[in-house]
This record gives structure tokens, sequence and C-alpha cells, in this order.
């Protein structure tokens, strides 16, 4: 696989879709290409927020580890962009993520990432329409999370962290 | 120290003066003779007035002594002399003559030394003397003082001063006796000339200076305009970004070209002046020998003076103009260093200077003495209150947090305990002790601040963490040799320092150190505190083996190569590394360095020389790899020009193919695309190949992954690495270390001597794995402490430069944990490291610090639970000191507090987050 067929990849996501090829080889040049054997951790709850993932093929799982034990989310596949928020943000790893298939990957170093968003305006938009996307989502599980709950149930303080040490 | 010149210089040099002016007058009679035997080689020898009476011969040297009258007129003959005839006589005369040149020759040269040799003194004593001062400025003077101007006024200003300190008293001694010997010789041998001669000279005494000082006063504007406009230069070279961004380049370009024609006018008048009292001074003294020439000439044909007379004047008026310019020159000089002087000197008084460091070590501080603030009031330069009368104890021992917004007293407050302001009203003290009266060795052996901007040094990264800790009082060694004792003696001679800073300086007493062997044990731990040590022992990693090993440690490193692979293959990430084999080629090296095998140890194979060295390029030729490498060069340069376009030179997206120069990409891409307009697809000129060539050897296929290399490629890569090796002309064998599984490679880094192969890409998180297991053996090996110490060595360059901005904090929170003081305040130290690391090492620090006081800025976000005091401020007010429930035991419980905050049972910091700084808000979100 070269950089040519990445960026080809790239392209067919749709949060890139207005992103300039040029920009996308960018990416593809700065980032390391990296593969995950099935059960592999890509990375761990609450390790340092080092770099962030963009998956090019494979499947993966979500989960949170709580006090309470641990959760896992639906299964994803390849197209997401993995780890920002927390670079972002500069937060540790909000969630532990693990190949279910082996997954390919191109990782782009925290600075790297931070400096490709200054670099290229199309690139950032892309990077917000995902996380525009990813709240609307989480917005509407919670409209049907809420739905469920008894009346009367104590409300929930988005400043409690459920998430477990690991 | 004294603001007048001459009474600096008499003070410090008196001895060394007298002896020089001894020198002087011992010159003079020498002076004297050698002026009067021309006349007599004219007058005696040549013309033979003493063989005129018919004698062949003549007495020479013939030497009496006679008394004066009143002490008895006896006479004593000192030689009788020899009788000569005219040719031996003036051979004679003409060896005298040449000997007296010798003589005066001699003299020059003895008081020139000694003139030089005295100034070198003075001059360093007076740097040194400035630097003293400098160091013991107010921190509120040091941080208004521009460093640069002190930089150039101790390097730059001072140096001509230093050339005038031999000469402020022995010039105008030494020329002036000189100049009076002449005037008095010409006197002597005719009224009229000598008076003639010496009205001259007074008039070109009073005209010329009076003519220069107008001279002076240009070249005094001269030097404070040429000060301005480096000054501003500098300026606008360090805001050039914003002036680039403002767009105002043109503006500043006008201000510099209006300052270049002020100084350019300046200067032009001051050379107008110049030639023009050159001009006159050569005329007047020109006009003399015309007199000379003319009334001598006169006289002489009338009988009533002799031709010996006349050229002996004449020779001695020669000499006279310049002892009389040189008094001139000197006195323009004096003019000039002492109003430098003054200036300089001037510019070092401060009204408040620090007391000198005492000798003794003062009585330290008890460790639980409170600190306490009464009417505590600090006023800004500007007039701005910045704390506002404050009064506040703080018991010690403790974990202090200062909260406030920023820009409120929380900024000052820190800074006037580390005692970076002191500028201060009321008082403050530590255990009775006003805190800006104590002396630096006083505070600093209790106390230490660390800011948030580190002060790293050139030096290495040990240095750099040492530094804290050299605080021991040495007692200077004996002299052992000659030179040292000179050494000694220079040193004080001018109150220099005579301890040498090359001895141990560090204090390891108060460390609980028994020695340097002790040192690095701890300085592993002070960096284990502030989450430092991995990235040290990743710097030791990556850095050079070097050959300086002992034959112990190089074999248990040979050992360990072995042991790290068969651990790895235990932890199944044996893959993760491509070791070298002779047969295989590498895949995640570079092509270059698959075709060397082997590690470069000069300059000859490194990776920018090796397409341009003959034998690699011969090669390369031979296995008929140009043109496949030149296609990979270029398709590396293909894609770099598209996906760079319009990146900065210096952006540091560019890192991973920073071997490919922006500026040398755009000198060869018109070459390229010339050669493809003439058909010539494949066909380069001999330094564009070069160019690609070298790009191609830099390749590395799952790095850059263009898809380049193929089997043919390969075969061929190996075939050349094979006839590099068996072609390698002898003399060369030292350049570079091939690959050998049995052997170290003292060129190659650490890691590579250890992993013996390249780590692959395409593995997540396979170097820090791949170190975590390494360090595991080499830990049970024991030779983790010889990796830190090779990273320890790394140069940290000049401020720092070479380290990254968190490491940089980290050596200076290192240093002041290495340093272990009883109160440590960290002023926003730890701003360069993110929030979740920031909160990490503040509780590694709080634990390490138990038992001692810690006094720390936090925001008003920030959690201050593990605090047992806590200060608030709003704006310059203080408004809380609130304390922790008072404990049965404190010290205990802040143990377990810290441990408790640092241990792995910690959530995930509360910190940065708003709700829970303003519940009433959320209250209302509800």
């Amino acid at each position: 696989m070269t950089i040519e067929d990445e960026v080809r990849s790239l392209q067919k996501f749709r949060m890139f879709h207005k992103v300039e090829s040029g920009k996308l080889k960018l990416l593809a040049m700065i980032s390391d290409r990296v593969v995950f054997q099935p059960g592999e951790v890509i990375y761990e709850q609450d390790a340092p927020s080092d770099a962030v993932y963009i998956v090019l093929e494979g499947q993966y799982k979500v989960s949170l580890h709580t006090a309470a034990g641990t959760i896992d989310f639906a299964q994803h596949v390849r197209g997401a962009l993995l780890g920002e928020a927390g670079v972002l943000c500069d937060q540790r790893r909000m969630v532990t993520i693990t190949a279910e298939t082996s997954v390919v990957a191109l990782r782009v170093d925290r600075e790297d990432f931070l400096q490709l968003l200054e670099e290229s305006q199309p690139f950032n938009h892309a990077v917000m329409r995902e996380l525009g996307r990813q709240i609307m989502d989480l917005n509407n599980i919670c409209a049907q999370l809420v739905q469920r709950l008894p009346h009367g149930a104590a409300g929930v303080d988005a400043s409690v962290s459920v998430a477990a040490p690991h | 120290m004294y603001v007048n010149f001459f009474r600096y210089v008499w003070q410090h040099s008196r001895r060394e003066q007298i002896i020089v002016l001894f020198y002087v007058v011992a010159s003079l009679p020498f002076y004297w003779w050698s002026l009067d035997v021309p006349k007599r080689i004219v007058n005696e020898a040549i013309q033979g007035s003493v063989f005129s009476h018919g004698q062949d011969k003549a007495l020479l040297f013939h030497f009496t002594l006679t008394l004066p009258n009143f002490l008895g007129g006896y006479s004593f003959d000192l030689s009788d002399g020899w009788m000569l005839s005219q040719l031996p006589y003036l051979l004679a005369l003409s060896l005298l003559f040449l000997v007296l040149t010798l003589i005066n020759g001699w003299f020059k040269y003895v008081i020139n030394i000694r003139k030089g040799i005295l100034g070198e003194r003075m001059l360093r004593r007076l740097r040194f003397e400035l630097f003293s001062m400098v160091m013991r400025f107010r921190p509120e003077d040091v941080r208004t003082t521009k460093s640069a101007e002190v930089t150039s006024m101790i390097k730059d200003e001072v140096e001509p001063i230093g050339g005038f300190f031999g000469e402020a008293f022995i010039t105008p001694a030494f020329l002036g006796t000189q100049a009076i010997t002449a005037m008095a010789f010409i006197l002597v041998q005719n009224m009229w000339l000598g008076t003639l001669a010496l009205s001259l000279i007074v008039v070109q005494g009073i005209v010329i200076p009076h003519l220069r000082r107008e001279q002076i006063r240009l070249g005094r504007m001269r030097q404070l305009e040429s000060r301005v406009l480096a000054g501003r230069i500098g300026e606008m070279i360090e805001a050039a970004p914003a002036l680039h961004a403002y767009g105002v380049t043109r503006y500043s370009g006008a201000e510099i070209g209006q300052r270049l024609g002020t100084l350019f006018d300046i200067r032009l008048r001051l050379y107008r002046r110049k030639f023009a009292v050159k001009y006159l001074n050569n005329l007047l003294a020109q006009l003399t020998p015309f007199i000379f020439y003319t009334l001598g000439g006169y006289l002489a044909l009338q009988g009533r003076l002799d031709i010996g007379q006349l050229v002996a004047v004449i020779a001695a008026y020669r000499d006279l103009p310049t002892p009389i310019k040189e008094l001139i020159d000197w006195d323009q000089q004096r003019n000039d260093v002492t109003v430098k002087y003054e200036q300089v000197v001037g510019a070092f008084a401060k009204d408040f200077l620090l007391d000198n460091e005492p000798e003794e070590d003062p009585t330290p501080v008890a460790p639980d003495a409170p600190i306490t603030a009464v009417g505590l009031r600090v006023v800004s330069g500007r007039g701005l209150v910045q704390i506002d009368r404050m009064s506040a104890a703080i018991s010690r021992p403790g974990r202090i947090a200062i909260v406030g917004p920023a820009g409120s007293g929380r900024d000052i407050l820190p800074k006037v305990i580390g005692r970076q302001i002191t500028d201060y009203q009321g008082s403050i003290t530590l255990g009775g002790h006003e805190l800006s009266s104590m002396s630096d060795r006083m505070a600093s052996a209790t106390m230490l601040y660390v800011s948030g901007e580190p002060y790293i040094m050139s030096g290495t990264i040990r240095d750099n963490l040492v530094l804290a800790l050299r605080r021991a009082l040495p007692t200077p060694e004996d002299p052992k040799s000659a030179f040292d004792r000179y050494w000694r003696d220079e040193a004080l001679k001018t109150d220099n320092p005579v301890v040498s800073p090359d001895i141990d300086w560090v204090d390891y007493g108060s460390l609980g150190l028994s020695g340097p062997h002790e040192l690095d044990a701890a300085i592993i731990q002070a960096l284990r505190v502030v989450d430092g040590y991995d990235d040290i022992f990743r710097v030791g990693l990556s850095s050079r083996l070097g050959s300086d090993l002992s034959p112990d440690v190089a074999e248990r490193m040979l050992n360990a190569r072995g042991a790290i692979l068969a651990h790895y293959a235990e932890l199944g990430i044996a893959d993760y590394v491509e070791s070298f084999q002779p047969k295989r080629f590498n895949t995640n090296a570079t092509i270059g360095e698959n075709l060397l095998f082997g590690v470069s140890i000069g300059q000859r194979f490194t990776p920018e020389n090796l397409p341009y060295d003959p034998f690699v390029r011969s090669i390369i030729s031979a296995e008929a790899l140009s043109g496949p490498l030149t296609t990979i060069g270029l398709k590396m340069v293909e894609t770099v020009a598209e996906a760079f376009q319009g990146l900065a030179a210096n952006n540091p997206l560019r890192e991973r193919y920073s071997f490919v120069d922006d500026a040398e990409l755009n000198e060869l891409w018109p070459k390229v695309e010339s050669s493809w307009q003439r058909g010539q697809r494949r066909q380069f000129p001999a330094e564009v190949r070069d160019k690609l060539i070298g790009y191609a050897l830099m390749y590395v296929e799952p790095q850059h992954r263009l898809n380049l290399i193929d089997d043919r490629l390969v075969e061929r890569v190996l075939r050349a690495r094979r006839s590099f090796r068996q072609f390698l002309p002898a003399q060369d064998t030292g350049e570079i270390e091939f690959y050998d599984t049995k052997k170290l490679m003292p060129g190659a880094t650490i890691r590579d001597n250890l992993l013996f192969g390249r780590i692959r890409y395409g593995k997540a998180h396979a170097r820090d794995r791949l170190v975590a297991g390494a360090a595991e053996v080499l830990t049970e090996l024991g030779l983790e402490s010889f990796v830190v110490s090779k990273g320890l060595d790394q140069e940290a360059g000049p401020g720092g430069r070479l380290l990254s901005a968190p490491q940089r904090a980290t050596v200076q929170l290192a240093r002041a944990t290495l340093r272990h003081p009883d109160i440590l305040i960290l002023d926003d130290a730890l701003s360069s490291f993110g929030a979740s690391e920031a909160h990490m090492i503040m509780n590694n620090i709080l634990e390490a610090m138990a038992g001692k006081t810690v006094i720390v800025t936090q925001s008003n976000d920030d959690d201050v639970s593990a605090f047992d005091q806590v200060l608030t401020f709003e704006g310059a007010k203080l408004v809380g000191t609130e304390r922790a429930a008072p404990a049965a035991e404190p010290a205990d419980e802040a143990v377990e507090a810290a441990d408790e905050a640092a241990g792995p049972a910690e959530p995930m910091p509360e910190r940065a987050n708003p709700s829970q700084a303003n519940p009433t808000h959320q209250e209302a979100m509800k």
C-alpha cells in the first residue's frame, strides 16, 4: 500500500470530501501506517493522548472501564477519526479502543495533527464537521436514553466521570 | 569603585606604574647619547675636526666624572680611552651609535611589555569588578537591565580603556621627558633654532587640541548614534515577524535609512575635520625643517653654526614631533577614555546593591520557622499596586497554594517570597529575618524559587541539573606546578577568584550524600519525581556509544544485545525489530544504510556526503544503481514538491522529509524541468543527478511509502554492499564500522548497538514497548545508569536550545527537586506541561517534598484539596487564608494525602472543569 493508495482511501471518506488531494497527501506523508492484529489495543483508556488515528480498514471496539464494570460500545468500521478529542483538549484517553479484525490505520502525531489543522483550512473544517457529527449522534443517544428513564430519576452531571481508573 | 579614572588606576597599579617610570627615567641618558653621537660622527669622524691639528690619532671614550665645585671639584677618570686614527674612530663611533640604538630599542620593548601586562591586569580586574557588580544588582534592577548592553559594556566598551591603563601615567612621563630631552638638546646646540622650534611646538600644542575638541564631540555623537542604531536594528530583527504581519517593513526601513543618514553625516563631518587637522599638523611639522634648512643653512654658511650641529638639530627635531604628536594623541585618548570609563562605571552604579557574599556560612533557618507578612505592600515601578497591605502567617512545614486569577497578587507573592521582588513596603520575614535583606547564601540554603521560565545554561544536561548544588565553598588548592602558581598569582593580583571552577563544587553534605558516586542515583531519583526519567533514558539510548567504555561495560553491552532480543521474543515483540543481516536487505533502513551496512565514523560516508564521494559513486554506477536511484530521487522530489507546496521552509510538518531542503528544491526543480524540455527524461546534469541520488539514499519504503523498491533494486543494493566492503581502500577502513553481531559499534547510538537493527514501521507503540523491554533487560544487567548517564552527558545547547520546552521545564524542576530545599516555591513552574501531566508531576513533587514546605501558584479552577493552607487573591487583595483542619499529626497526614493524590487510584483530574468551581451556575442550569 503506497501513499497514493492511502490518499485514494481517504478521499472516499465523507469527512474528507472537501479536502484537496494535496493536503490529503500531506496528511499521509506525515503519518505512519500502522497495522493492528485482532484483539490488539489501539489505545488504552487514561493513556496520554499522543496521536490521532485514522482508520483505513477493519473493525474496532470502543470500551469504557467504569467502577461498575466495562461498558462496550457498538462496533465501528473504517473511516473514523480516533482520539482527536483527547488531543484537542489535552486530556488523557477517555476510552479504550481494541481492534476486532485486522485494522489498518494512519497514525498522526499530536503535534503534527495540530500543525496540520493550522495549515489547512479544509482539513480543519473536516475535523470540525466530524466533531459536530459526533455531538449530534451523542445528543440523539442521550435523548433516547432519557426517554427510557423512569419519571423523577436523578439528573446527570457532566462533570462526574463514570470512567474508572484502568 | 572610584568614579575618577586616574584614581582608580593609581589605586590598583601604583607599584607597577612606579617600576615602569623608573625604566623611563633610566632610558633618558641613553636617548640623549643617541642624539649626541650622530653629531660627533659628522663633526669629529667625517669632517675630522679632532684631526684638524695635524694629529693622525685622537682620543676616544675618555670619560671623566667631574664633581661640582661645592663637592670639592674632584675629577675621576672613569676610562682612559683609546687613541684611534680617523677610520677606526669613525667605525668605533658608528658602532657606539648602533649599540645605543639597540639599548633604546630594548628600553622601549621592556616598557611596552610592562605597560601591556599592566593594562591587561587592570582590564581583567575591571571586567571582573563590573561582572561582580551586576551579580549584586537587585532582582528588579537586573530585570530592567538590557543584557546585551551589559555584555557589550563588559566586553567591548572597556576594551579601549584596557589599552589606556598602561598609558595613563607612563606615556606622558615617557614621551614628555623624551620631548624635553630632545628640546633641551636642540636648545644646547643653538639657542636660536631651539627657541624657534619651541615656539612652533607651543603653537602646535595650543592650536591642534583646540581643533580636535570638535573632533571629539563628533566622535562621541557617532558612538551614541551607532549604539542607538545597533539597538534599533536588534529590536527590529526580533520583531521582524510582527513587522511582516503588520506590513510595516517599509516604515521601519525608512527609520533605519534615516538613522544611517544621520550617521553618515556625522562621519562625513568627522572625516573632514580629521583630515583638516592632519593637514595642519603636517604643515606645522614640515614648516620647522624649512626654517632649519634656510636659517640653519644661512648660519652654517656664515660660520656661526657647524654642519654637524645642524644635522644633529634636524635629527633631534625629526624625533621631536613624534613625542609631541603622541602626547597630543594621549591627551585626546585620555579625554575619550575617561568619558567612557565614567559612563560605564556610572551605568553600573545603582542606588542599592546587594551585600557581598559572606565568607562564613550563616546560621541556618529553622525548618519550622514561619513566614510572616505584616502590612506587605508591593507597588510596581509604574505605581500600580500589586499587593495591597496583606498580613498573613504561613506555618511550616506545610503545603501552601496561592490561588487567584492571572495577574493578581497570586503572581506577585511567590516572587516576594522567592526574593525576586525585594522592593516592597511593610515586612515579610522568615524565622525573623527580613527576606529582602537576607544574604543570597542564607536564603538559598533554605529556599528555592522556580519560575515558569527555565534558565538552562550551555553545558550538558548533567551540568544543568547539578548547577543548583554547586554551592560548596571549596578551599583553593595549593599550586602544584609553576604554571599553577603563575595562574594563582595573576588571579590574586587582580582580585579575581582563585578557586578553579573545575574542582568539585557540589555541596554533598547538605544533600545527605557521601560523595560524587552517589550523585547519579540522586539525579535519577529527582528525574523520576518530575517524570523526566524516561525522557533522559531515551536520550541516552539515542546518544553515541563512544569508545571510552570500560571493558566491563563493553562486555555487558554486548551481552545485553542478545538478552534484549531474547526478552523481546518472550514478550512477543521480536518482530518489531528488523535486525541487520549481511545477506538481507533491511527494509526499515534507508537505501544508503543498506548499501554501507555500517556506521560512518568520519565525515566521508555521512548521509550528506555519500552521493558525492567518488568511491561510493563508482560503486553505485558499477552496480547499475545510478538510473534506479535517480528515478527514486525524482519521485521523492515530485511528491515533496506537490505535498509541501505553500508550506513554510521551517514548518515542522516537513520534518520527515527534512533532508529535502526547500531552498535546494527550488534550485533543483527548474534544472529538472529544463532537462525534460530537452527531451531527456532520464538524463540529468551531474550535480542534479547526485542530489537526486542523495535523496534516494535516504529513502525508507515503509516510512515514505512510494512503492519504489523492487527485487531487482534489492539485488543490486546487496551486490553494491558486497563490493563496497570488498573494494574499500585500506586507508579508508577507519571511516566506517561495519555491522557485526559480535562487535560493538562505538560510532553508533546505544539503541542501534542494543537492537542491532531497525525498529519496524507500521507497529503502533513499537518504540515505547521496545524501549520498555530494553530498559528491563538493562536494569537487570546493571546498565541502566550507564545509559542514563550518557543521556545526562548530552549538550543542552545555549539557553537550552537543544531541548524541547517541556524538557527544559523538566530539567529546571529536577534541578530544584535534586536540591531538596526546605522551601520550594513553584511560581507557574508547570505551565509548559499539559494539564494532566502537570497534575501528576505536582503530586509527585508534593510527595517527594513531604515534611518540607512547598508553595505553589494555582488558578481558581484548580483543585486545592491537597494543600494545607490556601491563600486566595482577588486582584491585589488577599481575601482568604483558609487552613486545613488541624490534625493531631499534621506531618503524617500530609504524607498520606500526598500518597493518595499521586497513587494509581487517582480518578481523572476534575481540574479545568468550570462547573466544578462554580456550583451555583450549575444549579441554575438544572
